[in-house]
């Protein structure tokens, strides 16, 4: 038993969260009816083990990001526990990093900046660490220019590093390159693979793309519909690159396009 | 500790002063932004410093005055007297109401101010006493050319401004309506500065009014309208503003303040023998037109001479505060004449 | 820009035209509207005699030190208080309360307890601007977009450093619109206020040559206010043009 605790990262167990609504807030559009407890997450169960590059996939509006929230320790669980290498989750943490859906860059800083920005130690020979980064994540020569001077691809590249140069032990994406071009979500998608294989870190990664969970994931985690449970937990032992039109793959992705409802001839 | 911070906010910046130029275009924006917005409040401070530069008050009196011919006393000796030059601030205002603020609040040492005001101050407590008068006459009740009013009962249901409740000037008005058996109160009086008297007049907003010189005068020279009364008539010898002193000034710097007054009675003489020399520095003093004081100087209604201050023409002036319900009890006058 | 420029050149110039051609072909007395050329003559005049230099630098000291004053004080406070739900609660009835009331209405106050000179002039500036600004820092707290609280909390960062590095800069640039607004008003309230309050600066000028009947001083006063408004404003825009702030406008 204490073994299986150290072997995975994350333990969640019998995870819920339901909101009260208010009366008076969004009444119209909730799908609730007002005063009633409005169920989001029904009893997760899952475990990720150290090092793993786990995708969470389900439809939009499941719970996914709540779930994320929890996990991350930005809100608190109604019921069930959290557990990151057997301790329960207390609140955020720099070790455990986030990049969110919307543009977390600070605006008011340059790119080379935000990324000193997951840095603790002093500024000279942060410096270089810096640079190495940018170079990283293909922005040298960047490093001056504030998010609104970059692309898109640019700033979610220039949030990857400063996520990485903290050297998180667990990194959480949600959904970061669902505002991105297809183009550019290929050579992100790339990107994250080789990004996976230099660090030695736990990678929670949310997206709606299921291609990308299949080429990224070492692990599926599929969510059903709201209020979200595992609709089916599947490790996936393929090396990289994967392609995705022929052998086992084919029809894994068929299948989860089964189970998600859909009934296109792919 | 200084270095440090000065290298924090400009990081390319070194000892070396030619490479500090050179880095500037390095400097963060927001750091400069805050230097110029430093530079600006220490550059400006200065300025004003520097051009306020004679304010030393220590052996200086401040004295309050309104432009007015009753307060005429303080810019002759202003020009004539080196005491003045050296010793006295005189502080222009040009609405009653904000000299109150500024003897109440102890700003001044010494101060021009009409006898009613001066009485309800000493009522209240405040530390002054009264020492010497501005001048006697020289107040007019002016009527607009436009109105068609020929005699004092005419005033009824107009408009007529006077310079303040507590005002002689208002005094004399309930007294000439009461003689004249008119209801005070079938006459609407409104308050005005004396500066804005004759335009309102000539604008039509008000149909007369009663104050000191030269405003009487000016609606003549303007064309607006002309003197029904003078004050004279309906109170004789007539005193409109006083001088008052704070208490602790005269506490703190008697002799300064025994020489400004015996000072300020001399002016009365002289000015009584040199009336036109007497209108020039007054005109360029207050601002007004030369014209303007000289006219009124010369038509002798005001008089400069019999301007000490006896207290038994400040309890009748005290009697009809109280009748006209001015204030509630007859005030208690004080007088200030060991500088004599 | 040189539309801009060209707009403001063409509406000065029409002004100056409409005043020039009412005041004389109406034959207007100088004591109702003075005519251009002798509030030119008058502004002249007022330079020569070092009158007008005297008293704008009277008038800026003024407003620079109750500006200043209200940012050092009112910033700090709003920034707080718009992080702090108790202290909302707590202080924001108070401040909707003092906030209406006009800087104005302070005059007897201040006289009494500054006495006359700068002391109750910079006072009614830092009041007039304090408000206003307290409650501009509080909304932009609040709007501050909450994904860079987030990743603020992610990296740890804590007290000082949390306001240092994201809650003011993230605030800053509707701060700036905040000052720009505030510091017109301050403009507006040292005039009226050293109308009364002052023996010196602008509103002085104007309220001495108002006493001395010099309707030409007054106007060339009042162009005097409004230039320096205007340079003010520009001054104050040039913040807006800072690279750490002008991701607000290109968001737009």
């Amino acid at each position: 038993m204490e073994q299986d605790e150290t072997l995975n990262k994350i333990e969640v167990r019998n995870l819920k969260k339901s909101y009260v609504e208010r009366r008076s807030k969004k009444r119209f559009l909730s799908q609730c009816e007002p005063q009633e407890d409005c169920k989001v997450l029904d009893g997760l169960d899952f475990s990720i083990p150290a090092g793993c590059f786990a995708c969470f996939i389900g439809p939009s509006g499941c719970g996914k990001s709540t779930m994320f929230r929890i996990i991350s320790g930005f809100e608190k669980p109604s019921s069930g526990t959290v557990l990151i290498e057997g301790k329960p989750v207390t609140g955020p943490s720099n070790r455990h990093v986030c990049v969110f859906q919307e543009d977390g860059l600070f605006p008011w800083l340059t790119a080379r900046q935000n990324i000193a920005m997951g840095l603790t130690n002093a500024a000279e020979e942060a410096r270089d660490e810096v640079e190495e980064y940018l170079e990283l994540v293909g922005l040298s020569g960047f490093g001056d220019h504030y998010p609104h001077e970059l692309s898109g691809g640019m700033r979610r590249r220039a949030e990857v590093a400063r996520a990485l140069i903290t050297n998180p032990e667990i990194l959480f994406m949600d959904e970061p390159f669902g505002a991105l071009d297809f183009v550019t979500r290929l050579q992100m998608r790339e990107e994250m693979v080789n990004v996976h294989q230099m660090f030695d870190m736990t990678i929670l990664f949310i997206t709606h793309d299921i291609d990308e969970a299949l080429q990224l994931g070492d692990k599926v985690i599929m969510l059903s519909d709201r209020p979200a449970t595992v609709a089916w937990d599947l490790d996936l032992d393929f090396p990289h690159p994967r392609d995705l039109t022929a052998g086992p793959l084919k029809d894994l992705r068929k299948e989860i396009y089964r189970k998600m409802g859909l009934h296109l001839a792919l | 500790m200084a270095y440090q911070i000065l290298t924090r906010l400009f990081p390319g910046a070194d000892k070396n002063a030619v490479n500090c130029v050179k880095r500037l275009k390095n400097v963060p924006p927001e750091s400069i932004a805050l230097t110029l917005a430093l530079v600006w409040l220490v550059s400006i401070t200065l300025l004003r410093f520097s051009i306020d530069a004679n304010s030393g008050t220590r052996d200086r009196l401040k004295v309050g005055y309104l432009p007015i011919t009753c307060h005429l006393l303080l810019p002759v000796g202003m020009d004539r007297q080196v005491f003045f030059k050296r010793n006295v601030i005189p502080v222009k205002f040009t609405s009653w109401p904000d000299m109150i603020e500024a003897v109440k609040g102890g700003e001044l040492d010494a101060a021009f101010i009409l006898a009613p005001i001066a009485l309800s101050l000493m009522d209240q407590g405040v530390p002054v006493q009264i020492a010497l008068l501005g001048h006697r006459n020289g107040t007019g009740l002016v009527v607009s050319n436009s109105a068609d009013i020929r005699d004092v009962t005419d005033l009824r249901n107009k408009i007529v401004a006077i310079p303040i409740r507590f005002s002689m000037q208002n005094l004399a008005l309930l007294i000439l309506l009461e003689k004249r058996g008119i209801d005070p109160n079938s006459v609407t009086r409104v308050e005005l500065p004396p500066p804005d008297m004759p335009s309102a007049l000539a604008s039509k907003s008000i149909d007369g009014y009663i104050v000191g010189e030269p405003y009487a005068t000016q609606a003549e020279l303007m064309g607006a309208g002309r003197i029904l009364k003078n004050a004279s008539s309906i109170w004789p010898q007539f005193i409109s503003s006083v001088v008052i002193v704070s208490k602790n000034s005269i506490r703190a710097r008697k002799g300064l303040m025994d020489k400004l007054l015996k000072g300020l009675f001399a002016q009365g003489q002289w000015i009584e023998t040199h009336r036109r020399q007497a209108a020039i520095i007054g005109a360029r003093f207050f601002g007004l037109e030369p014209r303007l004081i000289k006219r009124v100087l010369l038509k002798k209604e005001v008089s400069y001479r019999n301007i000490l201050p006896r207290s038994k023409e400040f309890q009748d002036i005290g009697k009809q505060m109280v009748r006209f319900r001015l204030v509630d009890r007859l005030p208690k006058v004080e007088i200030y004449n060991r500088w004599q | 820009m040189a539309v801009r420029r060209a707009g403001f050149f063409l509406i000065f110039s029409l002004l100056l035209l409409l005043w020039h051609s009412v005041t004389t072909f109406f034959d207007i007395p100088e004591y109702l509207f003075p005519r251009p050329d002798s509030v030119a003559g008058a502004m002249w005049e007022m330079v020569l005699g070092g009158q007008l230099y005297r008293n704008t630098i009277a008038s800026l000291f003024r407003v620079t030190w109750g500006f200043y004053l209200a940012i050092v004080t009112a910033v700090p406070l709003g920034l707080f208080i718009g992080r702090q739900r108790y202290f909302r609660a707590f202080l924001n009835p108070l401040i909707q309360f003092l906030r209406p009331i006009s800087p104005l209405a302070w005059i007897p106050m201040a006289l009494m307890w500054f006495g006359i000179g700068d002391k109750p002039a910079i006072f009614l500036i830092f009041l007039s601007s304090f408000f206003p600004l307290v409650v501009f820092t509080i909304s932009s707290v609040l709007n501050i977009k909450k994904t860079y609280l987030r990743v603020a909390q992610n990296f740890g960062l804590k007290g000082s450093r949390l306001y240092l590095r994201v809650i003011l800069p993230a605030a800053l640039p509707e701060i700036i619109t905040a000052l720009r607004i505030t510091l017109g008003t301050a403009w507006l309230v040292i005039v009226a206020a050293e109308m009364i309050a002052v023996k010196s600066g602008l509103g002085y000028l104007i309220m001495d040559a108002r006493n001395s009947l010099r309707m030409d001083k007054v106007v060339a006063g009042m162009v005097a206010i409004g230039l320096i408004g205007l340079v003010l404003d520009h001054v104050i825009r040039l913040l807006e043009r800072m690279p750490s702030v002008e991701w607000s406008r290109m968001r737009r």
